[in-house]
C-alpha cells in the first residue's frame, strides 16, 4: 500500500498544496512613471492582478519553480519574461514601450495640409470641402481659405506663397491633371472641374514637397479617389439655381453622372458686374468604375468629358477701348486607370496608372480667333517597400508625352515634348520621436532637351505628446510655360529652392500651427521688350526671352482650428504674411506681382444645430490690396488696390428617410455686398481706367440633391452611443 | 488488487482535479462577468477585463473569455473621452473578437460582437466614420438576424443606435422605442446558455425603454 499513497500524495500535493509565491512590483513606462491598470499575470494561469493607480501590483502564485510572467496594457506593447518562483516572495518590475500609433509617432507636416478619414492627425476631413461658407463645395477654393494660398479673384488657380497659378500642380491619384480648372473669360477666377465627392482624401502641400512630384515652383494639390463607388444601388438627382445633375450608382462597383448647368436664367435675375453676351452654359458626363482583383489588388477607372460655351462683352486692351465679344468654347476630356496593391503582408507596395488629357479652347477675342489644343498621356508606377517599422523605400518613374497647339490670330506654333522622370525616396524614423525623408528626383524633358537632378529633404522631431517641429528644403524645377518655348526651345528650366519651418501642435480637437518659409526663384523666363510692358494676358509672346529672371518669397503662417470650446461649433482662423518680388514674364523691373497680397486672413465658422438638424457657416476673408499696373505711375505695379473683404454664409439641411435622402442647401456670397476691387485697365495712353470687379457683389445660390435607393439608408448618420 | 486500487485511486483524483478545474473557470468567469456594467467605474472594469484576459490565455480552448473581453474593452471605450484612446481600446477589442471569430464564426453572438464593435468605432468620429462603420453595424446585425432572429441583443443595439439618432435623419422615440420593445420581450423569455455566455443588454434596453413614455 505504501506506493499508491506515495503516488496519491504526490497528486493530492500537485493540485492544492504547492507552496504560494507572492509576486510583487511595479509598472512603469520608459520614464518611470507608474501605469496604472495593467495587467501583470502568470502565462496560462489564471493567476495575475492589475496595477493600482500608482503602477504598483501583488498576487499569488501556485505555479512550480519556473513560470512566464506577462504584462499587457492597452497602448504598450505586451512583454513576457521568465520568472523562477524560488522563493516565497518575488519582486518583479517592468519598463513597458508604448506602441506607434499616430498620436505618439512624429509625422512629416512642414508645407502640407492634408484632409483625410485614414489618418487621425489630420488638420482637415473631407467633409470640410462641402461644408465651409465662401467654399462652393470646390476643393482649391477651400484650399483658398488655409494659410499660404493667396485669395486671386480675377485670375484662375492656386496661387502660392508669391507664385503664379501656372507653378501648382493637381494631380489625382498620383497623375498629372493637365486642365483642372474649366475655362472662363477673363477676369473671372474659374472652378475646379471636379466634385469633392470623388475623392476620399486632398493634399496641399505649400512647398516642400516629397520626390514623388515635380514640375511645380510652389505648390502641389494631391487628390485621392475613393476606393469604392457608394454602398448601395440607387440614383441621385441634383438640382441648383444654375442647372441639374443625375447620377446612378451600382453598390460599389460604378457611379455613372451626367450635368448640365446653364447660368443664364440665375444671371438675368441678380445683378451682374459682368455684360454677358452667354453666361456660362455647359454640360458633362463621367464614369468611375472600381473592381477589387485579388484580396489587396485594386484597380480604379474614371473618364470625365465635358464642354462649355460662354460669351460676354469685355472692354479689350486695343487702342479705341471699346466694348468686344470674348467667347470661349472649350471641350475637355479626361480618362485615367489606376491600380493599386501589395504583397508580403503589405511589406511591398505598387502604384500604378495610366491617364490621358485632352483640353481644346478656342476664343475669340474681338476680331482675333486664339486656339489652343493640349494633349498629354502618362504612365506612372511607384513601388514601396519598407524594410522595417522603421525604414521605408520608394521608387517610381513616370514618362509623359504632351503636345501644345497654340494659334493666335496669325501668331503659333505647335510643339511636342517627352517627359520622364524618376525618384527615389527613403523615410527613416531614428525614433518614434524624429524622422527623416530624404529623396531625389531626376527629370528630363525632349522639348529643351535638358535633364535635372532635384534633392529633396524633410525631417520632423516631436517635442512632447503633442507637439512637434517640422523642416523641409529642396530643388524643384519646372519646364518653361508653353507659350514661350513655341518661340524659343533654348529655354533652360525654371528653378525654386524651398526652405520651410513648421512647429504643430495637434491636442484632442484643436490644432494650432505655425510655420515660416523662404523660397528662392532661379531662371525665370523673362522677356526682353525694351521697357515696354503690355498688360495682355493673352497676347501673344514675341519678345526674345532668356531665363534672367530671378525673385523671391518669405513669410509666416499662423493657424489656429477648434472644434473643441464650443458645442457643435468649429471654427478656424487663418493668417499669412507674405514679402515677395520677382522680375519675370514681361517686368520691365523687379516688383511684387499683382497675385500677391502682403497680408491675407480668413474666419470660418461652422455650427450644428442639431433641434434643426442644420448645418450653417461663415466665412470672412480679409486681404490687404494687391498690386496693379498703372502706365502713368513711376514706380512699376507700385499701385495697391483698396483691401479685399468678404462674408460668406451658408446653410444646410439633412433629412435622412428609409429609401430617401434629402440635402437642401443655400449660400450667399459677399452678404455686406462690399464693393471689392482688383485693379484698374488702363488704355494704353493712359488716359482712361476702368476697375476690374469681381462678377457680382453679392450672390445668391440654391440647391437640393435627392437620392433614392434600393436598399433603405441607414439613418445612423450621426449617433451618440 | 494493488493495481486496481492504484488505478481507481488515480481515476477519482484525476477526476476530481477536471472539475475543480471546470468549477475554476466557471467561477473566475462569473465573478468577473458580474461587474460587466456601463455604470461601473472604469478600475473596476479594467480589473474585469485584465481577469478574461487572464482566462482567456489559460483556457485557449474556450471562446467566452475573449468574447467577454471584447465586450468589456468595448464598454471601456464609451467611458473613454480622448479619441486616440478609444480607438487605443477598441484596437484591443477587435483582437480578442478576432479570436472569437475564429472559434465561433457561425455563432449569431459573434456577430452581434461585430455589431457593437463598428457602432464603437463610429462613435468616436461619427461625422467622418459613418461611410464605412454605419455599413459593417447593419450588415453584422442582419447576418445575426438570419441566425438566430431570437436574439434580444440585435433589436436592442439597433433600437439603441436609433434612440441617440437624431430626428431628421430617420432616427428618434418613435422609430426607436418599437425595437427597444421587442428587445424586452425577447429579452423575457431569453435563456443564456450558461451563467457564463453573453447575457448583456437588459438594464440598458430598460432604461432607453423607460425613456419612451417621456
Amino acid at each position: 500500500m505504501k506506493q499508491p499513497l506515495l503516488c496519491c500524495c504526490a497528486l493530492f500535493f500537485s493540485s492544492f498544496v504547492w507552496a504560494q509565491t507572492t509576486i510583487t512590483g511595479k509598472i512603469t513606462d520608459r520614464r518611470g512613471n507608474g501605469l496604472a491598470g495593467a495587467n501583470v499575470f502568470i502565462a496560462g494561469s489564471y493567476d495575475g492582478a492589475n496595477t493600482d493607480t500608482t503602477g504598483a501590483f501583488s498576487f499569488q502564485t501556485s505555479q512550480p519553480d519556473t513560470a512566464t510572467i506577462a504584462v499587457s496594457f492597452v497602448g504598450y506593447e505586451p512583454l513576457q519574461q521568465k520568472l523562477r518562483l524560488t522563493q516565497s516572495v518575488i519582486l518583479f518590475t517592468a519598463k513597458l514601450q508604448e506602441t506607434a500609433t499616430m498620436l505618439n509617432t512624429v509625422v512629416i507636416t512642414a508645407g502640407a495640409f492634408e484632409a483625410s478619414d485614414e489618418k487621425r492627425q489630420t488638420v482637415l476631413k473631407p467633409l470640410d470641402i462641402v461644408t465651409t461658407a465662401s467654399g462652393g463645395a470646390d476643393i482649391p477654393a477651400v484650399m483658398q481659405l488655409l494659410p499660404g494660398a493667396q485669395r486671386v479673384g480675377d485670375q484662375t488657380g492656386l496661387f502660392v506663397r508669391g507664385g503664379s497659378a501656372s507653378e501648382t500642380r493637381t494631380i489625382i491619384d498620383g497623375l498629372v491633371v493637365q486642365n483642372p480648372f474649366t475655362s472662363g473669360g477673363p477676369d473671372v477666377s474659374q472652378r475646379s472641374r471636379f466634385s469633392p465627392f470623388l475623392f476620399k482624401g486632398t493634399a496641399f502641400s505649400t512647398g516642400g514637397y516629397s520626390a514623388q512630384y515635380g514640375q511645380a515652383l510652389s505648390s502641389v494639390l494631391s487628390l485621392n479617389t475613393k476606393d469604392r463607388a457608394e454602398d448601395n444601388d440607387g440614383i441621385s438627382v441634383g438640382f441648383n439655381a444654375a442647372g441639374i445633375s443625375l447620377s446612378a450608382f451600382k453598390k460599389e462597383r460604378m457611379t455613372f453622372s451626367v450635368n448640365y448647368t446653364n447660368l443664364n436664367p440665375l444671371f438675368n435675375v441678380l445683378k451682374q458686374n459682368i455684360n454677358w453676351i452667354h453666361a456660362p452654359e455647359s454640360g458633362g458626363t463621367s464614369i468611375i468604375l472600381t473592381q477589387p482583383i485579388g484580396k489587396r489588388g485594386l484597380l480604379k477607372h474614371y473618364t470625365d468629358v465635358s464642354a462649355s460655351y460662354q460669351s460676354l462683352s469685355f472692354r479689350n486692351f486695343t487702342g479705341d477701348f471699346r466694348a468686344s465679344p470674348f467667347t470661349v468654347r472649350n471641350h475637355n476630356a479626361l480618362s485615367m486607370t489606376t491600380f493599386q496593391t501589395t504583397w508580403d503582408e503589405g511589406r511591398w507596395g505598387l502604384q500604378s496608372g495610366l491617364s490621358y488629357n485632352y483640353n481644346r479652347d478656342r476664343l475669340g477675342i474681338d476680331t482675333v480667333q486664339a486656339r489652343t489644343q493640349e494633349q498629354r498621356m502618362q504612365g506612372r508606377v511607384v513601388l514601396t517597400r519598407s524594410l522595417s517599422d522603421k525604414v521605408s523605400l520608394l521608387a517610381g518613374a513616370e514618362l509623359h508625352r504632351y503636345t501644345y497647339q497654340n494659334r493666335y490670330g496669325i501668331w503659333g506654333g505647335s510643339l511636342t515634348d517627352w517627359y520622364s522622370a524618376v525618384f527615389v525616396e527613403t523615410e527613416v524614423f531614428f525614433t518614434r520621436k524624429l524622422a527623416v525623408r530624404a529623396g531625389l528626383r531626376g527629370e528630363r524633358t525632349s522639348v529643351i532637351d535638358r535633364a535635372n537632378i532635384a534633392p529633396r529633404l524633410s525631417m520632423a522631431y516631436k517635442t512632447d505628446s503633442y507637439g512637434q517641429v517640422s523642416l523641409a528644403a529642396g530643388q524643384f524645377y519646372q519646364t518653361p510655360d508653353q507659350t514661350y518655348l513655341l518661340t524659343n526651345p533654348t529655354l533652360r528650366f525654371e528653378q525654386a529652392n524651398h526652405l520651410i519651418l513648421n512647429y504643430q501642435r495637434i491636442r484632442d480637437n484643436r490644432t494650432f500651427r505655425v510655420e515660416t518659409f523662404y523660397k528662392d526663384y532661379r531662371h525665370l523666363v523673362r522677356e526682353n521688350t525694351n521697357g515696354f510692358y503690355d498688360p495682355n494676358t493673352y497676347r501673344f509672346p514675341t519678345s526674345r526671352t532668356s531665363n534672367s529672371g530671378f525673385g523671391y518669397a518669405q513669410g509666416f503662417d499662423v493657424f489656429w482650428r477648434d472644434k473643441q470650446s464650443m458645442k457643435n461649433v468649429d471654427y478656424w482662423v487663418s493668417y499669412s504674411f507674405l514679402d515677395t518680388k520677382r522680375l519675370f514674364r514681361n517686368y520691365p523691373v523687379e516688383a511684387m506681382p499683382t497675385f500677391a497680397a502682403t497680408h491675407t486672413l480668413n474666419l470660418v465658422f461652422k455650427k450644428y444645430i442639431p433641434a434643426l438638424g442644420i448645418n450653417t457657416g461663415a466665412t470672412y476673408s480679409l486681404a490687404s490690396g494687391r498690386s496693379y499696373y498703372n502706365p502713368g505711375s513711376d514706380q512699376f505695379l507700385g499701385d495697391k488696390t483698396r483691401p479685399y473683404s468678404s462674408l460668406g454664409l451658408n446653410m444646410s439641411y439633412i433629412r435622412i428617410l428609409p429609401r430617401k435622402f434629402l440635402v437642401l442647401y443655400a449660400s450667399v456670397e459677399n452678404v455686406l455686398g462690399t464693393k471689392n476691387n482688383y485693379g484698374y485697365r488702363y488704355t494704353p495712353d493712359g488716359s482712361q481706367k476702368f476697375a476690374v470687379v469681381p462678377p457680382f457683389y453679392r450672390f445668391f445660390f440654391v440647391g437640393a440633391v435627392l437620392s433614392l435607393t434600393r436598399k433603405p439608408i441607414d439613418p445612423e448618420l450621426i449617433s451618440n452611443p | 488488487m494493488k493495481k486496481t486500487v492504484l488505478f481507481l485511486t488515480l481515476a477519482l483524483v484525476i477526476g476530481a482535479n477536471v472539475h475543480a478545474q471546470n468549477e475554476k473557470y466557471t467561477k473566475a468567469m462569473e465573478g468577473a462577468i458580474a461587474t460587466v456594467k456601463f455604470m461601473t467605474p472604469t478600475p473596476e472594469l479594467q480589473q474585469a477585463a485584465g481577469q478574461f484576459e487572464r482566462i482567456a490565455n489559460a483556457e485557449t480552448a474556450e471562446w467566452l473569455p475573449a468574447y467577454w473581453a471584447a465586450y468589456t474593452y468595448v464598454l471601456l471605450s464609451f467611458k473613454e473621452t480622448d479619441a486616440a484612446k478609444k480607438d487605443a481600446l477598441l484596437d484591443k477589442a477587435a483582437a480578442f473578437y478576432q479570436n472569437v471569430a475564429q472559434k465561433q464564426p457561425d455563432n449569431d453572438e459573434t456577430m452581434v460582437l461585430a455589431a457593437q464593435l463598428a457602432t464603437a468605432r463610429l462613435a468616436v468620429d461619427p461625422e467622418n466614420r459613418w461611410q464605412q462603420y454605419v455599413p459593417e453595424f447593419e450588415a453584422a446585425l442582419g447576418k445575426a438576424k438570419a441566425k438566430n432572429a431570437e436574439n434580444p441583443r440585435i433589436y436592442a443595439l439597433q433600437g439603441q443606435s436609433l434612440f441617440y439618432t437624431p430626428e431628421q435623419y430617420g432616427g428618434g422615440k418613435t422609430v426607436a422605442c418599437p425595437l427597444l420593445k421587442q428587445a424586452a420581450e425577447k429579452f423575457a423569455t431569453f435563456k443564456p446558455a450558461s451563467t457564463i455566455h453573453p447575457s448583456w443588454g437588459v438594464e440598458t434596453n430598460q432604461y432607453l425603454l423607460s425613456q419612451c413614455g417621456k
